[in-house]
């Protein structure tokens, strides 16, 4: 498969009234052609800023250094209307919530027919039929109505459906899930879920999904990166990553997972996440590290090809200059 | 909610129903006034000096002003003048307002210092006070005097409209509409504009109110309207002086400005009521 996205060494600063916040500590990650990549990691990690990094939507305090490919160009240099017209069309986004992610004060057939004639050259009648087939693919079975309806009068996982709808609308080649499910009821959750894999298996795109939830990661995604305090500590194929978890951020991670067959008790990790403003040297994560020694102070840990396919940044496995 | 239910609460509060009526009456007057007005000639300043100062009869209800003037035929057209210098000011100011205040709050950063520095400077001055200083630079008459009073009013119009445009620049479907690509007028118009237009809706309405107050006193201090242009503001000017003897003259043009004021800012808060949930009285 062939590389859809690659970013490679990205660095993102915010300047704060409080100083500046590194929140992107040089991440490197791919996503190949047809695909789902998760991302995992805690609140405030930098999973969304990674997102809001691709399409160019950071707000104008963020100082950013590095490459994001996409089909081999770097966004990063494109002019904002060039972004344009990626955005909505070669890579699209949902966001977390679908309950305020619509305007409330028009139709979803406006809102629909206005997405659907802005990347593609549509009469407005041919926009509404492509909207009621988006609108049917998404499971909802009387498009017409809801069409004519406000999104007020749709619930939670409707919207999201019709939002989907419309991120889809121009066949992007990329779909970012920016926490698409954290929101909705559970049942509603693996409805959607369900139907992100349904349409990529029909359309093809490839996903990158944003998530904290590490069993709808197991569910839905070919492979995962797990982040740590704006570091990528590891990226590897689900299923190694659940069985054999490298970084010990991880296995922390996969430690907490309640299991319902066994009465055991978690074992939380210690400490609590650092401050982007002032983060700890070296690995972000040795002062939580049962295994730090001082090198991890010192130095920054590299992502490293550990196993194939299986990369990790933990000095543990070597790997690193010295 | 459904329009039925705007107009029921509407119509609920006995005090917004008089407003809507003073000014649907209003309207139905100015449009009408020729054949409303006993005298259509008098009320566009023809003089007739046999009947000077003539207190109020069934031949001149209000009376007649130096000239012999029908009184109440120019008030009704009085009406007309009010009414047109209320909204071009509103309208002009709001237009104003709304360009620049988008600009400011949604762009942000340098736009908005520069927009919102001069907006400071023009809010320093007295409101009525930077009038009068434009409409005697400009010169007298109605058009000036509109003007001026626009030229006054915009930058609290600025403000409003770039306060509203930060609270809904931050929503997340418009973080969406950009993710899709939208570009950034199209989002101004779709997206910032309807989801800030109420609060200006009232703002507008209490405004043309005081826009016709306002132009009263332009007119009253020589500077707005002229004679013989049947105005309410320059008829309580020119009965001031006959005020003691013949009150009849400048006390008919001060109830119709009063009224009219009233009435504006009575279907303002009716507006605000109907667009607020949390300000409805709910027993009333």
């Amino acid at each position: 498969m062939n590389d859809l996205l690659k970013i490679e060494n990205l660095y993102i600063n915010f300047r704060t009234l409080w100083g500046v916040a590194k929140v992107l500590n040089g991440i490197n990650l791919t996503i190949k052609e047809g695909e789902i990549f998760g991302l995992v990691g805690e609140t405030g990690c930098g999973k969304s800023v990674t997102a809001s990094t691709i399409l160019r939507l950071l707000p104008s305090n963020a100082e950013v250094s590095g490459k994001v490919l996409f089909k081999g160009e770097n966004l990063l240099e494109k002019s904002e209307e060039e972004m344009r017209k990626i955005r909505g069309k070669e890579i699209s986004i949902i966001f977390q919530d679908p309950m305020t992610s619509l305007n409330p004060l028009f139709k979803i057939r406006d809102q629909m027919v206005d997405v659907i004639t802005l990347h593609n050259n549509l009469s407005k009648e041919e926009a509404e039929k492509r909207a009621k087939d988006l609108l049917e693919k998404v499971g909802l079975p009387d498009p017409e109505r809801v069409l004519n309806s406000y999104p007020h009068e749709l619930s939670g996982g409707m919207r999201q459906r019709v939002m989907i709808a419309m991120a889809l609308s121009s066949n992007p080649s990329l779909l970012i899930a920016d926490e698409p499910t954290t929101a909705l009821d559970v049942t509603i959750q693996k409805q959607i879920l369900k139907l992100i894999l349904e349409l990529k298996e029909t359309y093809g795109f490839s996903v990158l999904f944003i998530t904290h939830d590490l069993g709808v990661v197991a569910e839905l995604c070919d492979r995962v990166g797990v982040m740590y305090a704006g570091n990528i500590v590891e990226i590897a194929p689900t299923e190694e990553l659940f069985e054999n978890p490298l970084h010990p951020y991880t296995q922390g991670l996969l430690s907490v997972v309640p299991d319902p067959r066994y009465k055991k008790k978690l074992k939380p990790l210690r400490g609590s996440v650092p401050s982007l403003l002032n983060p700890p040297t070296g690995c972000r994560f040795h002062p939580r590290c049962d295994y730090a020694g001082d090198l991890c102070k010192k130095e920054k840990p590299e992502l490293i090809e550990y196993s194939p396919d299986h990369f990790v940044a933990c000095h543990l496995y070597g790997g690193n200059s010295e | 909610m459904r329009k039925e239910e705007y107009i029921k609460i509407l119509f609920r509060n006995k005090l917004s129903v008089i407003g809507l009526s003073i000014i649907l009456l209003l309207v139905f007057v100015a449009i009408f006034a020729p054949f409303l007005a006993p005298y259509p000639e008098q009320a566009k300043g023809e003089p007739n000096l046999k009947e000077r100062l003539q207190p109020p009869s069934w031949k001149h209800p209000f009376g007649t002003d130096h000239m012999g003037r029908d009184i109440f035929s120019r008030v009704i057209y009085g009406a007309r003048t009010s009414l047109l210098i209320g909204f071009s000011v509103v309208s002009i100011a709001l237009v104003i307002g709304l360009f620049l205040g988008l600009i400011a709050g949604y762009f942000g950063g340098k736009f908005d210092l520069l927009i919102m520095r001069i907006t400071d400077i023009f809010l320093a001055f007295p409101p009525l006070l930077l009038a009068l200083l434009i409409a005697s630079t400009l010169g007298r008459g109605l058009m000036n005097a509109i003007l001026a009073l626009a030229i006054s009013w915009w930058p609290w119009y600025t403000r409003l409209v770039r306060g509203m445009a930060i609270s809904v620049k931050n929503r997340p479907y418009v973080e969406a509409a950009k993710a899709m690509g939208v570009a950034d007028w199209k989002i101004m118009i779709r997206h910032i504009l309807p989801n800030s237009v109420s609060p200006l809706i009232v703002q507008a309405t209490m405004d043309i109110g005081s826009a016709i107050l306002e132009a009263a006193a332009l007119s009253f201090l020589g500077l707005g309207v002229q004679p013989p242009t049947p105005d309410w503001g320059l008829m309580i000017s020119e009965g001031k002086n006959y005020f003691l003897n013949y009150w009849w003259y400048p006390v008919f043009p001060g109830l119709a400005i009063f009224v009219t004021v009233i009435a504006f800012n009575l279907l303002g808060d009716a507006i605000r009521e109907v667009i607020d949930p949390r300000l409805r009285r709910r027993f009333l």
